[in-house]
Order: C-alpha cells, then sequence, then structure tokens
C-alpha cells in the first residue's frame, strides 16, 4: 500500500536553481505524481534524499545548474530510478550507436554518480540505467536548461 | 474534411523516435504529431498545447520526466512509468491526457493507445489513413 500524503523533509538541497532557495525537490516531484498509480512513499522520500544532493554534486562538476523545470525532470528520472535498484530490476540493455549520441566523459561521470548509489545497496546497474541518467545532462546542456556558470547564451539547436 | 475534426496526438521520444508509435496511431484513425529531435519528450505538453491535442504519450527511459513536465506546465492529467501498451489503454481509459512509457517505440502501443482514445471519446476510428503524417515543428 502506498502512502499518499505522508511527508518528511527530505532535505535533498536542489530545490532551486543553483541548488537551493525553494521548496524540496522531493515534494515537488511527489506532488506531480501524487494521482498517479504510484505517488511517492516515505521510502521513495528517503532514498531520494541520498541520491538527489549525489546528482546535484554531478551537475555541479559538469558545469551544469539546471533550470527548474530540467531538476524536476532528472528528479522523476531518480524517483524511478531509486525504485528499480530497490526492486533489483534491470532494464533492458539499449542500442549500441545511442552511447555514441553522449561524449564519453558524460558516460563516464554518469557511471560514477550511478555506482555512488547502487554499489552501498549491492547493486550493479547495468549501462542502460548510465546512459540515461547521462541522456539527461547532455540534453540539458544541449538544450541550454543546463546552464553552465558564466554562460551568456546556451545552444538551443534542439529546443523547439 | 475529417481533417478538421481529426483527434490528435502528441509523440515525443528522449531519443528523436517514435516513428512505429505515430504509424500505430495513424492506423488507429487519429492524427499523430511526432515532435522532431533528441529530448522531443520534454516537448510534449507544449505542442499539446499548441495543436489542440487529446492526448500526449511520452517516451524516456524511466517514462516520467515529459509527462510530469507536461503537468507542471498545463496541469495535465498522467500516468507514468508505464512499460505496456495494456498499461496505456488503462490510463487511457482513466482519463489520463499524458502517458510516460519507457522506450517503447511499437506501432502496436501506438495504434492501442490511440483506439482507447477514440473510443473514450466516442469518435471511433476510421482506420489507415485517417490522419495526415506531420511533425510538430510549430512547437
Amino acid at each position: 500500500m502506498t502512502r499518499r500524503t505522508a511527508r518528511t523533509t527530505a532535505g535533498d538541497g536542489t530545490g532551486g536553481p543553483a541548488g537551493g532557495g525553494e521548496g524540496p525537490l522531493t515534494e515537488r516531484v511527489a506532488e506531480a505524481v501524487a494521482d498517479s498509480s504510484e505517488p511517492v512513499t516515505d521510502t521513495d522520500r528517503a532514498d531520494l534524499a541520498e541520491l538527489l544532493p549525489l546528482i546535484r554534486r554531478h551537475a555541479a562538476q559538469q558545469g551544469l545548474v539546471l533550470d527548474e523545470e530540467r531538476q524536476l525532470a532528472v528528479a522523476v528520472h531518480a524517483l524511478a530510478f531509486v525504485r528499480r535498484v530497490r526492486h533489483g530490476e534491470r532494464l533492458d540493455p539499449l542500442a549500441d550507436e545511442l552511447y555514441a549520441e553522449v561524449p564519453g566523459a558524460l558516460l563516464t561521470a554518469a557511471r560514477q554518480l550511478v555506482d555512488a548509489y547502487c554499489t552501498p545497496r549491492g547493486h550493479t546497474a547495468p549501462d542502460s540505467e548510465v546512459l540515461l541518467l547521462a541522456l539527461h545532462f547532455a540534453v540539458a546542456r544541449h538544450t541550454g536548461s543546463g546552464a553552465r556558470p558564466g554562460d551568456t547564451e546556451t545552444t538551443r539547436g534542439a529546443q523547439a | 474534411m475529417s481533417e478538421a475534426t481529426a483527434v490528435k496526438i502528441v509523440i515525443g521520444h528522449r531519443l528523436g523516435k517514435g516513428q512505429s508509435v505515430a504509424d500505430g496511431v495513424r492506423a488507429a484513425g487519429a492524427e499523430p504529431v511526432l515532435i522532431p529531435g533528441p529530448g522531443a519528450d520534454m516537448k510534449v505538453g507544449d505542442v499539446m498545447q499548441a495543436e489542440g491535442a487529446a492526448l500526449g504519450i511520452s517516451f524516456c527511459g524511466s517514462g516520467g520526466a515529459g509527462a510530469v513536465t507536461a503537468k507542471a506546465k498545463y496541469g495535465h492529467d498522467i500516468e507514468f512509468g508505464m512499460r505496456s501498451a495494456q498499461a496505456g489503454v488503462t490510463a487511457v481509459q482513466q482519463g489520463r491526457t499524458v502517458l510516460g512509457f519507457g522506450f517503447l517505440d511499437s506501432e502496436e502501443l501506438g495504434y492501442a493507445v490511440a483506439t482507447a482514445l477514440l473510443a473514450k471519446l466516442g469518435t471511433g476510428g476510421s482506420g489507415d489513413g485517417a490522419g495526415s503524417a506531420r511533425t510538430g515543428e510549430s512547437a
């Protein structure tokens, strides 16, 4: 039985565009999926409280400051990811050519991020998990929703 | 002209795919609007708004980012993290207007979801060729 309304302070610190300032990101995700068939549970909140700071640190290391929309998107991805890890679920492999669409450095960094979360849990995430997370950062960089600090204008080539 | 009353379904795929889903939507008698380019899943809500679409289908690895973004920006009723065509059909029957899937670029999914939507709207499907193939460049 899932719990729709139980709330705890996630303390993820990823609320604002620069990593702080607005309400906890976890609660934004919880609100967004509250009416779905799988609303956020306290277990999800506990797991996100560990993963989201890792993601924020990862983004900072990549020189990305994620806008609100991208933060929410990454956090929703994180929610699905922590559930898969918890349930030992493994994504199907993705086509090899997809990996070529993401810079190698992003993939390497995403692998480190994924392992930082999974290894203490005795879980080894498949490469597909790494690619999907890396894609979030690649798209953010590509569309300008993940501006690098100091950028005056970012590439928006794929943005409609 | 049937085009004036075509039921539009917007499709956005994280990797810029989704053609098979669009084919299935068209086969069911709805009009697919396929958003081109990478990161298209994040534009589903925007293109639905621009096109006056009845349904949006978002595909990404976890099946949620585009749907949640559409809800946050436009208040859509969503279901996310789905992995099967049947889950999408159920979501449509429940009145969801944006569906979030993992990577499932299949004609079967597009056909099933579009058929369910048309049934729910009471418009029925006219089969192959009812919708014109377009891309959502206008968003």
